[in-house]
């Protein structure tokens, strides 16, 4: 049921072990089998084939030394919104950067109109590149800032690809992390974005998924890191109600009442380790996560750990641990800056 | 833009509905399958023009069955979802009419569709799906009876548990008909600040309802701050807010001070009055927060106590 997704999985593994140090220590990799040159080349693999083939042709170039300009043999491939990254391999095949042009080209007809990228396959893909040391240089930047112009709506919030999807607050902070990354802002409306950020602020001083939506721990966290990265923070936060008391500490006050021992994602719902990231971050972006109980926080999720090791989403020993609650969990502790025992504690 | 359609598409359809029930979440397959279910619809007219795809309805009820049976056991699938809001908005946005007997077969469709969305609220009644997919009937069919008829579904989800905060977040937008720019004018204002009292007696530890009622008392502070109409609604509302207090102190024999959320409601109403000693009261509340009621929050307190005591100054 994750084979959409698997690219979501790996940005999981590999962040958690780059909190974890894994990375720092070649005997690490060498001892587990594990190859970063092969994760970025599967990677670069689900990059949808019209931005494929222009990676193609840069690989080329710069082995002949010369710079091709290839601009008028684009036109060939449909260009829409389709640029970015797929989530796996279950459309098409894995394409090989190693396959000769004519013979991708000669399969690719044959599911082009369905290449398309996924907006959230995009942001892991980015993010995980950069954790495994890679420099972007194979990533057709122009066809994903495309996408996401093509992504954005009316209301100012992005679908996921470009057919169409449901359409909400994951994806606009997927298209500002892009954004963000790639360092250009072309591909999305600032103020759209922001009008649809405003309109999803729930009664309750939080943010919701959707206008009129409940207010929860993830569309929150979206909705303030995209402000954060559009640099949008505090020109929003800081409007006032006259009362004294403004959106930022409305905010700040749903987000610490969302601390039972752990962190709920919604008042009167179960705590879930993957909150602590949600919610952790979110007052860590406002500058005000020490106002938590992290002692209470970081026994809590440490407690969600199971003997397989890895962290579930609660405190029971028959709950399995997922790559999700694993991650979530130790970007917290890593943003924490607690005294946990360095790696003694998290086994 | 136009997509190859498949010389059987017959054939096409049957084959995804085999892979959807592999994988489900596969946003490409469906995808797939809608084209197929559009090249074989036939819209009424050939002129006829929509934003949105056109299904027949055999289509429509056929997938809406695949999509129930797809959905049971993936209640949290946005695919499934999607699906279904994707064969329903051609129907939906063309209701214009408020007259139950001139919709017809769309009204019926209408009832359909949030009966099986009370269906899988009755297994998991904060499924965030659901309430998505509800919200977006009620706001794209805007029928009046409708809004009123989900008030009462509301009052019976929370009969029967009074701490649903996704119940208190639908009746906040039934109550504005799905708009933030229609706010509770304050006489009604008033009247639902009694319905919030009743339930905060219930449980006044209960979050949900103080963070209800902050938020009624906030829109009209906005709106007609120092109004005496809502000078008198803030004193009510401090009056009933007390009375929930002292009756639940005097039932528990305990201290009312745990009840942290009805504390931060009142600190946040005294805020509000802005008075010298208002605010001193409200600075009184938020130390006994820090020092004693609510030390998870013992940090956050402090600050919000050392807030309202620049603004007392």
């Amino acid at each position: 049921h994750l084979d959409t997704n698997r690219l979501t999985l790996l940005h999981f593994a590999v962040h958690s072990l780059d909190i974890l140090g894994f990375f720092d220590n070649d005997s690490n990799l060498e001892y587990y089998g594990v190859n970063k040159q092969y994760i970025i080349d599967w990677i670069y693999s689900l990059q949808t084939y019209h931005s494929k083939n222009r990676a193609l042709r840069i690989e080329k170039s710069r082995n002949r030394n010369d710079v091709e300009n290839n601009e008028s043999s684009d036109s060939q491939y449909h260009g829409h919104g389709c640029g970015g990254f797929k989530g796996g391999t279950f459309l098409g095949f894995t394409q090989n950067i190693n396959m000769t042009e004519s013979e991708s080209f000669h399969q690719y007809e044959g599911f082009k109109h369905y290449d398309q990228g996924h907006i959230a396959m995009t942001y892991t893909a980015l993010c995980t590149l950069i954790a495994l040391g890679d420099n972007l240089e194979k990533v057709d930047k122009p066809s994903i800032i495309q996408a996401l112009k093509t992504l954005q709506l009316q209301d100012g919030s992005f679908q996921s690809t470009y057919p169409g999807s449901e359409n909400d607050m994951r994806f606009l902070y997927c298209a500002c992390a892009i954004s963000f990354i790639l360092n250009d802002w072309s591909g999305v409306d600032a103020d759209k974005a922001v009008e649809y950020i405003r309109a999803c602020r729930s009664f309750d001083g939080a943010f919701a998924l959707i206008p009129g939506q409940e207010g929860h721990g993830g569309s929150t966290f979206c909705a303030v890191a995209s402000l954060v990265l559009m640099d949008r923070i505090d020109s929003e936060l800081n409007n006032g109600d006259v009362c004294g008391s403004s959106w930022r500490d409305e905010l700040i006050q749903w987000c610490v009442s969302r601390q039972v021992e752990g962190m709920q994602g919604r008042p009167n719902k179960s705590e879930d380790t993957c909150y602590s990231y949600w919610i952790g971050g979110t007052l860590h972006l406002l500058g005000c996560d020490h106002l938590l109980d992290k002692e209470a926080l970081d026994q809590f999720i440490l407690s969600c750990q199971t003997d397989m090791g890895g962290f579930s989403k609660l405190k029971n020993g028959s709950i399995y641990p997922d790559l999700l609650h694993s991650f979530y969990s130790l970007a917290w502790l890593s943003l924490s800056n607690s005294n946990v025992d360095d790696d003694t504690s998290i086994s | 833009m136009n997509f190859p359609t498949f010389d059987i598409p017959e054939r096409a359809l049957e084959l995804t509905a085999l892979c959807l029930r592999f994988n489900p979440a596969n946003y490409t397959t469906w995808w797939f399958r809608r084209q197929c279910l559009a090249s074989l619809s036939t819209p009424p007219t050939s002129d006829f023009e929509s934003k949105y795809t056109y299904f027949s309805e055999n289509f429509i009820a056929n997938d809406l069955m695949l999509a129930s049976k797809l959905g049971g056991s993936n209640p949290k699938n946005y695919q499934v979802w999607y699906h279904r809001r994707n064969l329903l908005e051609q129907s939906f946005s063309d209701m214009t009419s408020d007259s139950d007997t001139e919709c017809g077969s769309v009204l019926e469709l209408v009832n359909e569709e949030l009966e099986y969305i009370a269906g899988v609220l009755d297994k998991d009644s904060k499924n965030y799906h659901a309430w998505s997919h509800r919200q977006w009937i009620l706001k794209i069919i805007n029928m009046e009876s409708k809004w009123t008829a989900e008030i009462e579904y509301i009052n019976d989800l929370l009969e029967a548990d009074v701490r649903n905060n996704s119940a208190w977040n639908q009746r906040w937008l039934v109550s504005h008909r799905g708009s933030k720019s229609k706010p509770f004018p304050v006489e009604a204002a008033s009247e639902e600040v009694n319905f919030v009292i009743s339930k905060a007696r219930e449980d006044p530890y209960n979050e949900s309802p103080w963070r209800y009622f902050v938020a009624l008392i906030k829109e009209q502070f906005r709106l007609i701050a120092s109004s005496p109409e809502f000078v008198s609604l803030v004193d009510t509302c401090e009056n009933a807010l007390k009375e929930v207090k002292e009756k639940f102190e005097l039932e528990s024999k305990k201290d009312g001070m745990e009840c942290t959320h009805l504390i931060a409601a009142h600190i946040d109403i005294l805020e509000m009055k802005g008075d010298e000693d208002s605010l001193s009261s409200a600075v009184e509340f938020a130390i006994l927060l820090e020092s004693r009621y609510d030390p998870v929050r013992k940090k956050y307190w402090k600050l919000r106590a050392q807030q309202l005591q620049v603004v007392a100054n």
